[in-house]
């Protein structure tokens, strides 16, 4: 009987302690372990108490460390040299990033079905194919050949990669960041690929856009002329990058070819196949600008930047200071990769903003025959050759995708990965090798105008334009990348891969590209416009933006004696110039007789509007919703019973031709014969719109109305499910196509200004916080003060020895005796 | 007296192994509370004050041990911690469940009181399977 009683109690306390051992059904933990107060979620409840000093000994060092945590939690780390302020670094950032640094390059090499599964309805399997058929890892080995190349990012890398990993050595299984601990799995080793694939992910959202299928389509459907109407690539008023005076030498021009009309009948999509990109303006962008000393009230060069990005927790940016002989540089790095991204040292500050040239292409391939081992290209066949990838899957099933690449780049869509049709490869600069590390690695200890242009002049992609002022008072603006040099309208349609002259061959000498150094006008700025006006002797295809670089022109013109305190201010800007540029127009064309009382009030109040995006007012809030309805109105029909998916008209295009035309066939309502004018979609748009908001916000008071209740800014966790990580629906000042441009999940992910005097003078935010534990006060702690447009005074030190309120983390090199 | 015993030692070893083997979840502490269980087992019968102890007391010290053990640590985490992410860990549960609304009690308490009871069930079946296998061995 005893041993009955002892049996069935075994056997309980076995089922009980499995199922609290071992992760049972889908969830991805074991309760046990994860409950388990010691290890589990619990100790990455960090205490609120201020942190206490630690001294860490470890052998990989050449001597001795000092972190400087100051009370934001940026570290300033002073080094004896820069192997050992490279390790630091890497240890250092991986102690508060580590998940988001794997996950990002995980994300970037198409890995996530190993952490998540493949997904509801494969989506994660997907997204995971498309970064291995993009030629993500491709991109990234062939990087990687190129760092090693360089001496001082092959050391950094290196150094980096030890530290990264020295500290997921050292960690003990409570301190594993809860994203590891919630989906059940754990770290692994940092490899420098690591590094080249977040160079990737960062080529990857800021140059992986192309409007060639939408646009062939487009062309095919309606012509080139009507084509060139609805897409121009210049607008009336654009200020671009480079001042518009700027002369450029004559070059060799490429013999255009003939626009595709009849291009590839068989390759085209059916409408809804393909996802067209998005109507929004909140496409990702940037401002930087610079002021030389002559428009500044202190006498010395003032620099600006704030990158618009996704907006996620843990923060894209860490922010640090680094110092070790012959480098001290202050800023934000990413986690993943060594050395300052954007900042400034004792002699220079730099910033960059996308440059949104066009370096994706994509071109049709002709294969022999259904066996696909070989296709055409100049009237011979070449060999494909073919990459299995293997995709891992969580539960330890494998997906086998076969990817052929050919010497243009990888075939992307075929065998039923979308679009149907003809096979496209793509042809994407990220494919090549480069090394974007070396450029930053040099702008962290660059002195002058010369160190800045030779430490970019290698930067391949994506195009960025690097902003640059130094103490000694010179100010300039380059947007660099290698760009192919190509002929007219070549890429901006599908391509021919079979066609030698359809191939890059030729790119832009880096010399000529756009740049400005201490012009007459006293400022350098960019604001992800066209760089150039039509007058550059090159093809400059691109997605840009058409309503910032206009307002910083102009706020940046007005004002003479600059201050930070302006500089935050322009940063900080909600004025939106496409509203100033159209409403004006709409409410002349509104039969005002036609208006009950609460239509009335709504015309009245927008006369007076300043065109300010502030969450206090109702105003934008109406035209926002005025301009959609009136873009629907017009548009909606067009594209809807278009039989191909097409690319949006830009609002800027829409808004030259609403002024220009009174008569404009799209006016016209597919399959209604009825002759609908200008007017009639400007009134009855404005009318709708008014009953749409009344019936969202239910109510036709305007207080409620206000834009802080209809747009609401949301800064997601990197994995998007774990959304109690989140920081959801905040009010925020601002919108796409604003200085200020905070959208609904993209926004100033930076916001830095710096006087670069004697004494290097510096203000930053970013909406996030250094910690990228959820369970720290650190996590989120600059996001109030970055809604309400605060800044940060940056603790820009000259050495380890102060007094303050810091805390001290000292890593020792540990002797061999020990 | 064999209670304060057994409530003492699995306590102790339950933190021990806690706080320094951090490799090993749980399973240390069962295992341990298991051997209190195994050596504190009657010898004989008349050892016990003319009362027949039933498995379920080794149980209860056990259970009472780890429950105390695994409610205060994360009692004391979660203070330190001004509940910051055991409020968000509740929310995350809500996700995993696709629950909304609100809970019976609030989020950290009701978390810690569920890291308590699953340290005091793996700790009151071990010491009682343990308890259970001394007697056995014993008659």
């Amino acid at each position: 009987m005893r041993w009955v009683k002892f049996f069935f109690s075994l056997l309980l306390t076995l089922l009980v302690g499995a199922v609290l051992l071992f992760p049972f059904g889908s969830t991805p933990f074991a309760f046990g372990t994860f409950f388990d107060p010691f290890v589990g979620f619990w100790s990455n409840a960090e205490s609120n108490d201020a942190k206490a000093d630690l001294t860490l000994s470890l052998a990989e060092l050449k001597g001795e460390v000092v972190v400087k945590y100051d009370k934001r939690g940026v570290p300033h780390i002073f080094a004896g040299n820069s192997e050992d302020l490279f390790f630091v670094q890497g240890y250092i950032t991986a102690k508060d990033r580590l998940w988001q640094m794997e996950f990002q390059t995980m994300a970037a090499g198409g890995r996530l079905t190993e952490i998540v599964g493949i997904g509801k309805d494969s989506v994660v399997l997907n997204l995971d194919r498309s970064a291995r058929r993009k030629g993500m890892v491709f991109g990234a080995e062939n990087s990687v050949e190129k760092m090693k190349a360089d001496d001082a990012s092959y050391k950094a890398l290196q150094a980096y990669t030890k530290g990264v990993n020295t500290y997921i050595e050292s960690l003990s299984p409570g301190d594993l960041p809860i994203e590891y601990k919630l989906l059940g799995y754990q770290p692994e080793q940092w490899t420098i690929l690591k590094s080249a694939l977040l160079q990737k992910y960062m080529a990857s959202t800021l140059s992986w856009r192309s409007n060639d299928i939408p646009y062939t389509h487009a062309v095919q459907l309606w012509g080139e002329k009507v084509f060139n109407t609805l897409y121009p690539e210049y607008h009336r008023e654009d200020e671009p990058i480079v001042p518009k005076e700027t002369r450029w030498r004559r070059r060799e021009v490429l013999p255009a070819m003939p626009i595709p009309t009849a291009y590839h009948p068989d390759s085209m999509l059916i409408a809804g196949d393909f996802a067209p990109p998005s109507r929004d303006e909140q496409i990702v962008g940037s401002n930087n600008w610079a002021v030389s000393p002559s428009k500044s009230k202190s006498g010395h060069a003032l620099l600006a930047n704030d990158p618009h990005l996704s907006l996620n927790l843990p923060s894209i940016w860490y922010e640090l200071q680094l110092q070790a002989p012959g480098i001290n540089v202050y800023g934000v790095s990413l986690p993943g990769s060594p050395a300052v991204i954007i900042g400034f040292n004792d002699s220079i500050a730099w910033g960059v903003t996308n440059g949104s040239r066009d370096v994706l292409d994509h071109y049709t391939i002709t294969y022999k025959n259904d066996k696909k081992k070989e296709y055409l290209h100049d009237g011979q066949w070449h060999l494909i050759e073919e990459r299995i990838e293997e995709h891992l899957i969580k539960g330890g099933e494998i997906y086998y995708d076969t990817v052929r690449y050919t010497h243009i780049g990888p075939v992307m869509y075929e065998d039923g990965f979308a679009p149907k049709g003809k096979p496209l490869a793509v042809r994407w600069m990220a494919h090549d090798p480069s090394n974007e590390l070396e450029t930053f690695m040099k702008l962290n200890v660059a002195n002058n105008y010369e160190e800045y242009v030779d430490a970019i002049s290698t930067f391949v992609c994506p195009a960025q334009n690097f902003v640059f002022a130094s103490v000694s008072g010179d100010i300039a603006i380059w947007q660099q990348g290698k760009i192919p040099h190509k002929w007219k309208d070549q890429g901006k349609f599908i391509l021919d891969g079979s066609r030698r002259d359809h191939i890059w061959e030729k790119f832009i000498p880096q010399k000529d590209n756009p740049h400005a150094f201490n012009p007459p006008q006293g400022f350098v700025q960019s604001a992800n416009q066209h760089p150039t006006t039509a007058r550059y002797p090159y093809e400059t295809q691109g997605r840009y933006e058409d309503f910032r670089g206009r307002r910083l022109f102009s706020l940046l013109s007005e004002k003479d004696s600059m201050t930070l305190e302006d500089m935050q201010a322009i940063q900080l800007d909600n004025y939106y110039q496409g509203a100033a540029d159209i409403l004006p127009f709409m409410l002349s064309e509104l039969d005002t007789l036609q208006l009950n009382a609460v239509q009335r009030k709504a015309y009245d109040a927008l006369k007076q509007w300043n065109y300010q995006y502030t969450t206090d007012k109702f105003e934008p809030s109406i035209y926002q919703k005025w301009w959609g309805e009136l873009y629907r109105s017009v548009w909606d029909d067009e594209y809807k019973n278009s039989p191909l998916a097409l690319a949006y008209v830009k609002n800027r295009t829409f808004m030259q031709l609403l002024q220009d035309s009174l008569d404009l066939s799209y006016y016209r309502i597919i399959g209604d014969s009825t002759d609908y004018s200008r007017a009639y979609h400007i009134n009855t748009s404005f009318k709708k719109a008014l009953s749409k908001l009344k019936e969202e916000r239910e109510s036709d008071n305007f207080e409620d109305w206000t834009w802080s209740e209809q747009k609401k800014t949301s800064i997601n966790h990197l994995s998007r499910t774990l959304t109690p990580f989140s920081r959801l629906q905040i009010p925020t000042n601002g919108n796409g196509g604003i200085l200020n441009a905070t959208g609904t999940q993209t926004g100033p992910s930076w916001r830095m200004v710096v006087e670069l005097g004697p004494e290097i003078k510096a203000y930053a935010i970013y909406p996030g916080g250094q910690s990228g534990n959820p369970g720290s006060p650190s996590y989120d702690s600059f996001i109030n003060d970055w809604v309400d447009g605060k800044y940060y005074k940056l603790d820009f030190m000259k050495g380890p020895e102060v007094d303050g309120d810091y805390h001290t983390l000292k890593i020792k090199k540990k002797n061999s005796k020990e | 007296m064999r209670f304060v015993l057994r409530f003492i030692f699995v306590g102790l070893i339950g933190f021990l192994c806690g706080s320094y083997l951090p490799q090993f979840p749980l399973w240390p502490s069962m295992a341990g509370a298991f051997l209190v269980g195994l050596l504190l087992s009657r010898k004989k019968k008349k050892w016990v004050f003319g009362k027949k102890q039933k498995p379920t007391y080794a149980f209860l010290a056990g259970f009472l041990a780890l429950l105390i053990v695994w409610g205060l640590v994360a009692f004391t985490k979660d203070s330190a911690n001004a509940s910051l992410l055991s409020e968000k860990i509740g929310g995350v549960f809500d996700v995993f469940l696709g629950m909304e609304g609100e809970w019976l009690i609030p989020k950290p308490n009701m978390l810690v009181l569920i890291t308590a009871l699953i340290g005091g069930l793996a700790g009151g079946l071990s010491i009682m399977t343990g308890n259970l296998l001394g007697e056995a061995i014993k008659s």
